[in-house]
């Protein structure tokens, strides 16, 4: 693994305090592995040659330019067309959790926000920023300058997981602002009613948004790890349950399993792409999800 | 059920332990925070409900654990007896327990709701069961002392020394194998015990306290023909046991387990006792042979003690054989008369010389007897001892002699007194006949005299008096013969129609009569007859064998007397058909004096006789009966000269050496005893050895004596079946052996009873195993 794709991993990229050197950390060291160039192939209008790299596809090699030269050329295009993105971040308590993890579910997503954005930005498109819990926080409306990168993450620099949440009411209320057809890229442990939340997601649906669903646990939501009696507490309903965490793992999988599931088939049914993501888990599954819909768009 | 540590039960409270930790030292779950509490709660009351089964399941086998530990460290045990009844018991709990933590486990999920309640019903059905035979367990047990092997006991070590012992078998005798394992036994009990040995001849019994005197008095053991019985030496052994002070009672009883041995009319009694003194522990140590093979002449029977001259004397031996058939010789041998023996010289005893009268040879089938009779004839007077006995040799030495004694005497003088109108001839000639008269050979040598010349006669001079239908007797003549009775005189009376009512029931005549005299019956049209009902009592001996054909019914009885009421001690010997009494015999002192309700000395040409018992056409039945009335009259007051061992001995001295010191030779041939004559009868209580008793005073006189022979079948065999034992000493209460090593197996295990510490241990390292087993499994984390 080179030292960039290393800046993938979660409890790397804790390291570098700054977020904007982490989204270029991130994307750098996912570009790296991807043996392709993501950057190129999406726009129509002519900007440069240059040699033929293994990874190119082979059908942008111009072939003129072999018949002249002898030597491959691929060209390269200045994108012509912009995709709108929306980066929807869940400002609730629960998405400050972390059990052992170097990173808290929200500072996960913030990173990977933080990456995304600077992808989209460095690819012109428009990007903009809404928080929510209860309701829609903030909103950043998108633009693709260069500065919206900064505009972007200082604001999710300054944002604290604290409140409840209405991830159902808030997303029928970013359905209802969104004027355009834009990638809704949605990132929050969905710790709601489920049936509620899909709702809203169908709305979102409805308006032809693209919706990418970055359901973010923790890891220790996702394995269970703990021993022996616990006394588990909601950070948001303060509710307390005493379980014997040993009997009680395997039940507790396979509930989050059919939570999870439920999300999985009905976002398949409706066209929306749906991330699983813990913590533990490096960053590059979100960012292709972004590229791979991204593609589909053209 | 007992423990050797029963302080250690106190451990029990161990239990405890899990239990405290369970309920107070609970604990404290870790706290955290966990946002995704939503997925915990959907299932969390039906978890919580397994993991508090799952948690009381772990306290159950970790309570249990700890518990069966404990159990098994104090050592429990119980009587071998109620093994059977634990074992259930211990299966029932066993399954109760499981039952009960399947339907518990079945009771966390719904839906095993219908197996949880069959499975409950079930546990409870077997808790019940439970319930029920615990009692039962503990009463099997009550009173059986558990616990050391090495507490000091009680014992009573009962040996029967019947001369079955003697027994002889790979050059041991049963006895001697008993004395080896007793002597080993003995000196196995632990320290402090106290032993008594008890056999036939033991009077009294005495516990030792010191184990080589007990050792020293089983060696000691000897062959005692006489004495108790060994269902009686144990009841005596029992009495003793109870009222012993020491906690652990143990009985061992020494025995060839022969049918003649438990053949006891006290078994009931015995079988009482022991379920009484369940603390008594019962070993029955069987020294019986295998293959017995022994010929005994079991009986021998004489046809009197005592005869007049010229009379023959019948013997009949009775032979057994047991085991395999055998062909043996069977000799009489009388001894001759001697004045002069016995003697004592140089520490020898002196006997008459015998010579064999008769040798005869049987052929004896497996398991069959043989009568074999003797006659012996033309005896001068006096008194002759002799033997019958078999030659050759077998197991059993004792039982192939039996010894006789009888006495050739005078005839018996009978006075017989005729009332008025009375005919003596008819039973004259039956007790005399003519033809025996002519011989020399009558039995009895008759003096008749008419009732008139009663009062110059000496009654004193005769043995027996008859009187035929007696008229009014005076008071003197009463009390003549009450007093002739007391003294061993026979009285005979036949009443007709003399008899005076008034004079008969006055107050002299009743110190004779053995009841009121009440009124005359006459039978008219209706046919009495003398009518036996059996024939047990000895003057109707002579009938026994043909009893039901003797035509008593062919002589006819026409008129008879009746009595009021009949004297206590009064016993009506033959009554009539109507079931008014014919003969009654009423014991005075040494005398006897029998009535007979009918007359038998009419002359039928004078008036209607009162019956026809002597003049019917062939009157043999009254005939016989007559003679065996006299006989059994004047026998009563002769010396008995056979007896069996144990009866005590009576022997009449002569007149002349009334008062005389007189020398007992047992046929031990101890040195002579001295005894004392009382009012001319020497009493001898001790007859335990068989043989011939010989007494003679220190002068001249003639030798008097007896003979003892062992009861008759005593030494047969036969192996009692245990089933008979179990009747006669419960069943399950005692413990039978053959060996030291079984007898030493069955101690411990009534003394220390079943151990049951193996099994406890087992029981918890499986439950430990369970339980670790099963909180790995409740606890494991998956990864």
């Amino acid at each position: 693994m080179s030292a960039i794709e290393s800046y993938l991993k979660p409890e790397v990229i804790r390291q570098i305090s700054r977020l904007d050197l982490r989204a270029q950390f991130l994307v750098k060291g996912f570009m790296q592995g991807l043996h392709a160039s993501p950057y190129h192939g999406f726009s129509v209008e002519f900007s440069e040659h240059r040699r033929y790299e293994p990874g190119d596809d082979p059908k942008d090699i111009d072939w003129l330019v072999y018949a002249k030269t002898d030597r491959y050329y691929v060209k390269k295009f200045e994108a012509e067309t912009n995709i709108t993105g929306y980066l929807v971040m869940d400002l609730s308590r629960s998405m400050g959790y972390t059990y052992r993890q170097e990173m808290t579910k929200f500072d996960y997503c913030i990173s990977l926000a933080a990456a995304l954005c600077y992808m989209m930005v460095h690819q012109q498109d428009p990007v903009g920023l809404v928080t929510f819990d209860t309701k829609i926080r903030t909103s950043l409306p998108p633009k693709s300058k260069r500065q919206q990168f900064g505009n972007v993450l200082s604001l999710l620099a300054n944002l604290k997981p604290t409140g409840d949440t209405d991830i159902a009411h808030s997303l029928s209320q970013l359905a209802a602002m969104l004027k355009h057809k834009s990638v809704v890229m949605i990132f929050s442990d969905l710790l709601g009613d489920p049936d509620m939340v899909m709702q809203s997601l169908y709305r979102l649906r409805h308006r032809h948004h693209d919706v990418i669903l970055f359901h973010v646990l923790d890891e220790a939501e996702v394995t269970f790890p703990f021993d022996g009696m616990v006394e588990l507490e909601d950070p948001e309903s303060l509710e307390k349950i005493k379980v014997d965490a040993n009997n009680y793992r395997a039940d507790y999988l396979k509930e989050l399993e059919e939570f999870r599931g439920k999300y999985r088939s009905e976002c398949f049914q409706s066209g929306i792409d749906y991330v699983e993501l813990d913590t533990s888990m490096q960053f590059d599954k979100a960012l292709l999800e972004y590229l791979i819909r991204r593609q589909a768009r053209f | 059920m007992q423990f050797a540590n029963l302080s250690l039960l106190l451990g029990g409270a161990l239990v405890s332990i899990p239990i405290i930790l369970h309920l107070v030292m609970r604990q404290e779950p870790k706290h955290f925070e966990f946002p995704a509490l939503r997925f915990v709660k959907q299932k969390n009351i039906q978890n919580q409900r397994r993991l508090q089964l799952k948690h009381w399941i772990l306290l159950l086998l970790r309570c249990c654990a700890i518990f069966f530990l404990v159990l098994a460290l104090a050592l429990p045990s119980v009587a071998s007896s109620a093994v059977g009844t634990w074992l259930i018991i211990g299966l029932l709990g066993f399954a109760t327990v499981i039952v009960g933590l399947l339907a518990g486990a079945s009771w966390g999920s719904p839906k095993t709701k219908r197996l949880a309640i069959g499975l409950t019903s079930v546990a409870v059905l077997l808790f019940v069961g439970l319930l029920a035979l615990l009692p039962f367990a503990l009463s099997q047990e009550k009173g059986t002392l558990l616990g050391d092997q090495e507490a000091p006991v009680a014992a009573v070590f009962v040996f029967d020394t019947s001369p079955r012992m003697e027994y002889e078998q790979q050059n041991e005798s049963r006895l001697a194998v008993a004395q080896r394992i007793g002597g080993y036994l003995a000196g196995q009990l632990p320290d402090e015990s106290e032993i008594a040995i008890v056999d036939r001849a033991t009077r009294g019994i005495v516990f030792a306290t010191n184990t080589g005197a007990a050792q020293q008095a089983i060696t000691g053991l000897e062959i005692k023909p006489g004495g108790d019985d060994v269902v009686d030496l144990l009841l005596d052994a029992l009495d003793k046991l109870e009222a012993h002070e020491k906690k652990r009672k143990e009985l061992y009883v020494f025995s060839d387990l022969s049918t003649a041995a438990w053949d006891s009319a006290r078994a009931d009694r015995l079988k009482k006792r022991l379920e009484e003194l369940t603390d008594v522990a019962v070993y029955l140590l069987d020294v019986s042979a295998e293959n017995i093979s022994n010929t005994s002449i079991s009986n021998l029977t004489i046809s009197a003690d005592s005869v007049s001259r010229n009379t023959d004397i019948y013997l009949q031996a009775e032979l057994f054989q047991e085991g395999p058939s055998s062909e043996r010789s069977i000799e009489l041998y009388l001894e001759k008369q001697d004045p002069a023996l016995p003697i004592i010289e140089d520490g020898i005893l002196l006997l008459p010389e015998a010579t064999r009268r008769h040798r005869q040879t049987v052929k004896l089938a497996s398991d069959q007897g043989a009568l074999i009779p003797f006659k012996l004839a033309g005896l001068e007077e006096g008194l002759h001892h002799g033997w019958v006995q078999l030659t050759g040799k077998d197991g059993l030495a004792i039982d192939d002699r039996r010894w006789f004694s009888v006495e050739v005497r005078e005839p018996w003088d009978l006075l017989v007194v005729e009332g008025q109108n009375a005919r003596s001839s008819d039973l004259v000639d039956a007790l005399a006949p003519p033809a025996f008269l002519a011989s020399d050979r009558a039995a009895f040598e008759i003096e008749v005299i008419s009732q008139s010349k009663l009062e110059n006669t000496d009654l004193d001079l005769f043995d027996s008096v008859i009187l035929l239908d007696p008229g009014t007797l005076s008071a003197r003549n009463w009390r003549d013969f009450d007093r002739f009775v007391r003294r061993g005189g026979g009285l005979a009376m036949f009443l007709g129609s003399n008899a005076d009512l008034s004079n008969v029931n006055s107050e002299e005549a009743q110190l004779v009569m053995p009841g009121k005299l009440a009124r005359q019956w006459r039978a008219g049209q209706r046919n009495w007859f003398l009518a036996p009902e059996d024939y047990q009592h000895q003057m109707l001996a002579s009938f026994r064998e043909i009893g039901t054909s003797v035509p008593w019914n062919k002589f006819p009885v026409y008129r008879h007397w009746s009595f009021d009421s009949l004297a206590e001690d009064a016993n009506v010997i033959v009554r009539y058909n109507n079931g008014v009494p014919a003969l009654i015999e009423q014991a005075k002192q040494k005398g006897t004096v029998l009535v007979f309700t009918s007359s038998i000395s009419d002359d039928p040409a004078t008036k209607a006789a009162w019956n026809e018992l002597f003049t019917s056409f062939e009157s043999w039945p009254f005939f016989v009966f007559s003679n065996s009335m006299v006989k059994y009259m004047v026998q009563k007051s002769e010396g008995k000269f056979n007896y069996l061992t144990g009866q005590r001995a009576i022997v009449a001295t002569d007149d002349n050496e009334a008062g005389k010191t007189h020398l007992l030779f047992t046929p031990h041939g101890d040195d002579p005893q001295e005894v004392t004559p009382e009012a001319n009868t020497i009493n001898i209580p001790f007859t335990h050895s068989i043989g011939s008793y010989r007494l003679r005073t220190t002068g001249s006189g003639n030798p008097i004596g007896f003979s003892v022979n062992l009861l008759p079948k005593s030494t047969r065999m036969a192996k009692v079946e245990l089933s008979t034992l179990d009747e006669i000493l419960g069943e399950s209460r005692y413990h039978l052996a053959q060996t030291q090593e079984e007898v030493v197996r069955e101690q411990g295990e009534v003394r220390v009873g079943r151990k049951f510490y193996a099994y406890f241990l087992l029981l918890a390292a499986f439950l430990l195993g369970l339980e670790y087993a099963l909180s790995n499994r409740f606890y494991q984390t998956e990864l």
